[in-house]
């Protein structure tokens, strides 16, 4: 009874820790590529001063960096996105790629790209418009797949039955993509099947000033959102008792991390496991689940995670680059299934 | 005479059941909540203990009648002013198994703390006084999946406590608790009660424990509710006539 509380632990270490993997990841991701670009080059090139190759410094600049900060907010992003959503469902296992959210931003983009036959496709990947017209298409479509699986949440209890409705839902959009892909001409065809392989390479740096002040906002508006956040963790009406207003919080967070997905999956195609599994990876290592920590902890993380996925498919040897998705799944499902097996061990009362 | 913290007037509660008609679980319920009270809510399974509370916490609107919370109208303050007037606690299981004690404890501070949610001197200070007091200081640092039933109560209570508010309605909060752990409710309802002036609302299917440490107590039996002082012999017949179905069935 007499047992003073223990105060919680300082997360700034870990934090600190986080920030130090990010930079070093995005150091490490700078260097790989085709062209031999060594430390010292690039850091001359930061620095201002131009190395004896000229092309180098254009290669370091308008291909590598483009990349690398491509990288960068998705692996920020996509996490934030899936935490928002594991807290709004209160659901583990909640994500944009399980819950079809991606695959919503897909169909966006699909009915933009094959919806416009033939003639346009030269503006649609080169303007600033065009870039508008992905992330709007993009959002809508998984505005329009968040607002169904809402929809869907608040009739079901179990946490796996809204998973398999959002696998539903991804697999019907495939079919829908399918349709479309049949019914339009070779050229828009080429265009949407290059979008679909996923890559963080595409990002040419006009898409680049619309993605990263997205994603900048994005994820400014989920820390402005960490205090409700935490209060759903008393379910919709322990929240509302703390004097929390559950439907436009519900509507914000709907839209931001709808956004946060749309933004990434317009430009860079649908990356799997990373929105699922780093939010879990951030509690786990900060042992905390207070959003104020969690969500920084999931961009550090997270963009440390893809910064490291991307350099590894950039390592010689193989046929070319290696898609960055098989590498996400590569690390994401065995962490996936570990959270799913710690949730079911016997003796952990379930009521 | 003492602050009147709640009132009910000419409550009805119940639900609409979907074609425009409603079941009403209690009708015109006048009740009041004093200052420094201890009020125990009695009743059946189904008796309406549960709607009850949760219409006097705001979750849930009345059929018919009205609300106070200090002489204010409930239906015109905003949902942060009534967190900041009434905690609620439920026998709610469902958390997040990695959450630390101290930090569902901490989420007792958000109608208090800023938009940001940053917690302030005070607050820690409200926090680690709310755990002490519900004897749960021992396990705030470790991850509510690794506690008993037991102690996530007495955390779920320091929630309640850290919300630092004149009313508090506890749903049940013996319901998983061992002899010790259901005095310890009591034993820290009446502190708060008489140290700090709070007025509390316990529902409990513990009678005897109830009706000891209860200054008041209010019975729901068919639709009437009946609010009398906990010695009172009218309402031990009631309690009684109430609970005898269930009684015989013991014996």
């Amino acid at each position: 009874m007499a047992h003073s509380p223990q105060r919680p632990p300082s997360t700034w270490p870990r934090l600190a820790l986080g920030g130090l993997a990010l930079a070093v990841a995005f150091w490490l991701d700078l260097l790989s590529g085709s062209a031999p670009i060594t430390a010292g080059d690039a850091l001359g090139i930061a620095l201002g001063r131009l190395p004896a190759d000229a092309d180098l410094a254009r290669i370091l600049l308008d291909f590598r960096l483009p990349r690398v900060l491509t990288a960068l907010a998705a692996g920020m992003a996509l996490p934030v996105a899936g935490a928002l959503m594991q807290a709004l469902f209160r659901n583990p296992l909640a994500s944009p790629s399980e819950l079809g959210v991606s695959a919503g931003a897909s169909m966006g983009v699909a009915l933009l790209l094959l919806g416009v036959q033939g003639g346009g496709l030269g503006f649609l990947f080169h303007s600033v418009g065009a870039s508008w017209g992905m992330a709007g298409a993009a959002s809508l479509g998984a505005m329009a797949v968040m607002a169904v699986i809402s929809a869907l949440a608040a009739r079901v209890r179990q946490s796996a039955t809204l998973l398999i409705a959002g696998l539903l839902i991804s697999q019907l959009i495939a079919a829908g993509i399918g349709l479309l892909q049949w019914a339009s001409g070779a050229e828009s065809l080429r265009a949407f099947t290059f979008w679909g392989l996923g890559s963080l390479a595409g990002v040419d740096p006009t898409r680049l000033r619309l993605l990263l002040p997205l994603t900048a906002l994005g994820l400014t508006a989920s820390m402005a959102l960490a205090k409700p956040l935490d209060g759903l963790a008393l379910g919709e009406e322990g929240a509302l008792s703390l004097g929390i207003r559950l439907k436009p919080l519900r509507l914000v967070l709907l839209f931001v991390a709808s956004l946060l997905t749309a933004v990434i999956t317009a430009f860079c195609g649908p990356i799997a496991f990373i929105a699922l599994m780093v939010p879990h990876l951030a509690r786990g290592l900060m042992r905390r689940t207070s959003h104020l920590i969690v969500l920084p902890a999931c961009m550090l993380i997270g963009g440390a995670l893809l910064l490291l996925c991307d350099a590894a498919t950039q390592m010689p040897g193989g046929g070319g680059v290696l898609p960055i998705n098989a590498l996400t799944a590569l690390i994401g499902a065995p962490v996936i299934l570990a959270v799913v097996l710690r949730r079911e061990k016997p003796g952990r009362s379930a009521p | 005479m003492k602050e009147v913290f709640l009132s009910c007037e000419g409550v009805s509660l119940g639900y609409a059941d979907g074609r425009g008609k409603a079941r009403v679980l209690i009708r015109e319920l006048d009740m009041r909540l004093h200052a420094g009270e201890i009020l125990v809510l009695l009743g059946r399974n189904g008796a309406g203990k549960s709607t009850l509370l949760r219409t006097l916490a705001g979750l849930q609107s009345p059929l018919r009648g009205q609300v106070a919370l200090r002489q204010e109208d409930m239906t015109r303050l905003t949902r942060r002013q009534v967190s900041r007037l009434v905690a609620w606690v439920t026998p709610f299981r469902d958390f997040n198994p990695a959450m630390t004690g101290w930090e569902l404890t901490a989420l007792g501070r958000q109608p208090h703390t800023a938009w940001h949610g940053r917690l302030g001197k005070t607050d820690i200070e409200a926090i680690e006084a709310a755990l002490r007091r519900c004897g749960a200081g021992a396990y705030a640092q470790r991850p509510l999946g690794s506690l008993s039933d037991g102690e996530r109560q007495r955390l779920l209570l320091a929630r309640a406590v850290a919300q630092e508010t004149p009313v508090l309605l506890l749903d049940e909060p013996t319901a998983f608790l061992d002899r010790p752990g259901r005095s310890m409710v009591f034993r820290l309802a009446r502190e708060l009660a008489q140290a700090e002036n709070r007025a509390l609302i316990i529902s409990s299917h513990d009678l005897e424990l109830a009706l000891k440490n209860g200054d008041t107590a209010l019975l729901l039996h068919g639709d009437q509710g009946l609010h009398r002082p906990c010695s009172d012999a009218d309402l031990h017949t009631a309690i009684d006539s109430a609970f005898e179905e269930e009684r015989g069935q013991a014996r």
